[in-house]
């Protein structure tokens, strides 16, 4: 094959440049054949005998990228609305067809063309203000989340990227769906651009990858960090003919990267971006691990937060605030901090969680925080609070006022209705044995909204295998309040003895209780107070309980239950026991 | 903060704008007739504003109008809001 240096025009996306080009020109290569552009063209006209009426969107999965470029390419020229779901799940068919998307390619009942259509393709312009298409990301809150590209901000992502790494001669293989932003991007338009032919699979596995690198010089291999780390050593007992290596997704392992490099002969080179910025850096870890930012984006960062201005974003002249924390070294390079990637929606109002928590945590009393959206009210923010002991509030004056004091505190960096509504503060960051807080910490942390039944779960602890202490907040809302008394609001003896038959369930695994002893309550319970409940097991069918604040003890005594059947059922919950 | 002690109705009131709010830091005798319910005083913000009216709309079915200040001086206190169900509450 003979391939001379493309032009910079001839790279525009805008120009659709594979209209054009010689018709013998290879476009796509698999180990055992080769696709020309001819056969693209005479393929694209197939497609476009789809049937459509011109409002209608069409919802396109296809993981052939040869089915999928003539797809794309046939609904481009046409003028088409183009949705790329990210999978072809379900509920993700589901959605498309609740929301009239006509669905091609290979989802359930979508449609492909049988044969190539005698007929030539019609090629319309591709106007740059034009969604070329949309795409589908998980959010924060796992629902997948719209988002639109223009051609414009297509042909921005191809230009950067050829006019910083022009294609070296070979086939761009792929390792990554093309159903996303950057396979997209990078293993077929930049292909289609700068002329160089894309591989006819997608090598997601190590073998389809070594039939290909063995039997083609490769002009780059676009991968990611989850086929990077799981390379197979055996991959290196051949000598390919790779000359870049690109990697996106997520940030890559030092190791990893050097990995790749040693094995395949061929530097890594990160890309960092999103759906939403589309590509902001780069680095090779090889020379360094702190980022560049690419030659037409503007950076800065806020409350240690990336914001960038680049002609990638749906707009372009005004500053994004991007949830990744990082360190600017100079307006070029920076040091990525922690991918926090966490933004709430309140009341249509963007909000950084990772921001709000740093915000906290400059209080002088807040030793840690985290924010998270919690599903009620309509969608507020909910945060998690670390105190010194001495500072934690221990009754409903105290709660409100911390609360009080840290809403004004955070009022003066964000707009009302982002502010947390729900506040858990404790004292023991409540992380599992691997140092992370769960999703279901979060989740017990805020039951009691759920079910108004409940006390505040604030965090519990074995002191021994058969000593647990438990932090119970009483809810000021509680159900049990109601009528028991309307001027002065006590919780019922009963209900603290069913908490604490519930947790001892919970707990040690054993029966409801059948028998109460010793039951007394010295003083009334008021909502507000922050109580510690204290289970012991003192034998095999006797738990003795406690509840106190810092007034005294609430109530006390002790069930008897029947046996446990196994020692095994003692084992404590995974979550937050600090044995 | 709040000596001054509920009228039933202005207690009613401050119950509504817990439960439909999910305050879970305040309770009525927290909230004083006067004091502002947006902004400094209770903190409510424009989408609780949104929510309240729908409440006063299926509890009193009181419609608001479209007057934005008019509706904004009915929710500026416990006591305002109390007038305001008291003259236009239809159940």
């Amino acid at each position: 094959m003979i391939m001379n240096a493309p032009s910079a025009s001839d790279v525009e996306l805008l120009n659709a440049p594979w209209r054009s080009q010689d018709p013998s020109r290879i476009v796509a290569y698999a180990p055992d054949r080769a696709c020309t552009l001819k056969a693209l063209h005479a393929r694209i006209a197939a497609w476009q005998t789809v049937p459509c009426n011109p409002e209608q969107p069409i919802a396109l999965f296809e993981p052939n990228p040869w089915e999928f470029t003539c797809a794309l390419l046939a609904c481009w020229h046409l003028g088409y609305r183009l949705w790329l779901p990210g999978d072809n799940r379900p509920e993700t068919v589901e959605r498309l067809t609740a929301k009239g998307a006509l669905l091609i390619g290979t989802l359930p009942g979508g449609w492909r063309p049988l044969d190539n259509a005698p007929q030539s393709v019609r090629w319309g312009e591709l106007n740059q203000d034009a969604i070329a298409v949309e795409l589908f990301t998980s959010g924060s809150s796992g629902a997948p989340t719209r988002i639109a590209k223009t051609f414009a901000q297509l042909a921005s992502e191809t230009d950067v990227l050829a006019r910083t790494w022009p294609l070296a001669e070979g086939v761009v293989i792929s390792q990554v769906s093309h159903q996303h932003i950057y396979g997209l991007t990078s293993a077929i338009l930049r292909a289609l651009c700068e002329q160089r032919p894309f591989s006819l699979a997608t090598c997601s596995y190590p073998e389809t990858l070594a039939q290909y690198l063995e039997a083609m010089p490769v002009s780059a291999l676009i991968s990611s960090p989850a086929q990077l780390e799981r390379l197979p050593t055996t991959l290196g007992a051949t000598s390919y003919r790779i000359a870049q290596i690109y990697s996106s997704g997520a940030p890559l392992a030092k190791s990893s990267a050097e990995h790749a490099e040693h094995l395949l002969k061929a530097s890594v080179i990160e890309l960092y971006g999103s759906s939403e910025t589309g590509g902001i850096g780069w680095r090779r870890q090889h020379q360094a691990s702190d980022w560049t930012v690419l030659d037409d984006v503007e950076i800065k960062v806020v409350d240690d937060l990336l914001q960038l201005r680049s002609p990638r974003l749906a707009q372009p002249t005004q500053w994004l605030m991007h949830a990744d924390r990082v360190a600017l070294h100079d307006s070029h390079h920076f040091t990525l901090l922690g991918r926090a990637d966490r933004i709430a929606k309140i009341g249509g109002k963007r909000v950084s969680l990772e921001g709000l928590a740093r915000h906290l945590e400059h209080q002088p009393n807040v030793l840690r925080a985290h924010c998270v959206e919690i599903d009620h009210s309509g969608g507020r923010i909910g945060a998690l609070v670390q105190l010194d002991a001495a500072q934690l509030p221990h009754d409903h004056a105290t709660r409100r006022a911390l609360i009080m004091a840290l809403r004004d505190h955070l009022g003066q960096a964000f707009e009302p209705v982002v502010l947390p509504r729900f506040w858990r503060f404790v004292e023991d960051w409540p992380v599992n044995a691997q140092g992370k807080l769960t999703q279901m910490t979060i989740a017990r942390l805020f039951a009691d909204l759920d079910d108004r039944k409940r006390p505040r779960w604030l965090g519990e602890r074995f002191n021994t295998p058969e000593q647990v202490t438990i932090t119970l907040e009483i809810p000021e809302r509680l159900a049990q309040l109601n009528g028991h008394f309307p001027a002065r609001p006590i919780v019922p003896g009963v209900v603290i003895v069913q908490w604490a038959s519930a947790l001892a369930t919970e707990l040690f695994g054993c029966d409801a209780w059948h028998t109460l002893e010793r039951i007394k309550f010295p003083l009334p319970l008021v909502p507000g107070e922050r109580t510690i409940m204290t289970l012991i097991r003192s034998s095999a069918t006797r738990i003795d309980f406690k509840l106190e604040s810092r007034h005294g003890i609430h109530a006390s005594g002790r069930g008897l239950h029947n046996s446990l059947p196994l020692p095994q059922a003692t084992m404590p919950r995974g979550g937050n026991a600090h044995v | 903060m709040a000596n001054t002690p509920l009228t039933p109705l202005e207690h009613e009131l401050a119950t509504l704008i817990i439960d439909t709010l999910e305050l879970e830091d305040v309770t009525p005798s927290d909230i004083a007739p006067k004091a502002p319910l947006f902004g400094e005083g209770l903190g409510l913000d424009s989408i609780d504003a949104l929510e309240l009216g729908l409440a006063l709309q299926k509890r009193y079915g009181i419609k608001l109008d479209n007057d934005a200040e008019d509706n904004r001086e009915h929710f500026a206190s416990l006591s305002s809001l109390a007038a305001l169900v008291e003259t236009r509450r239809v159940s």
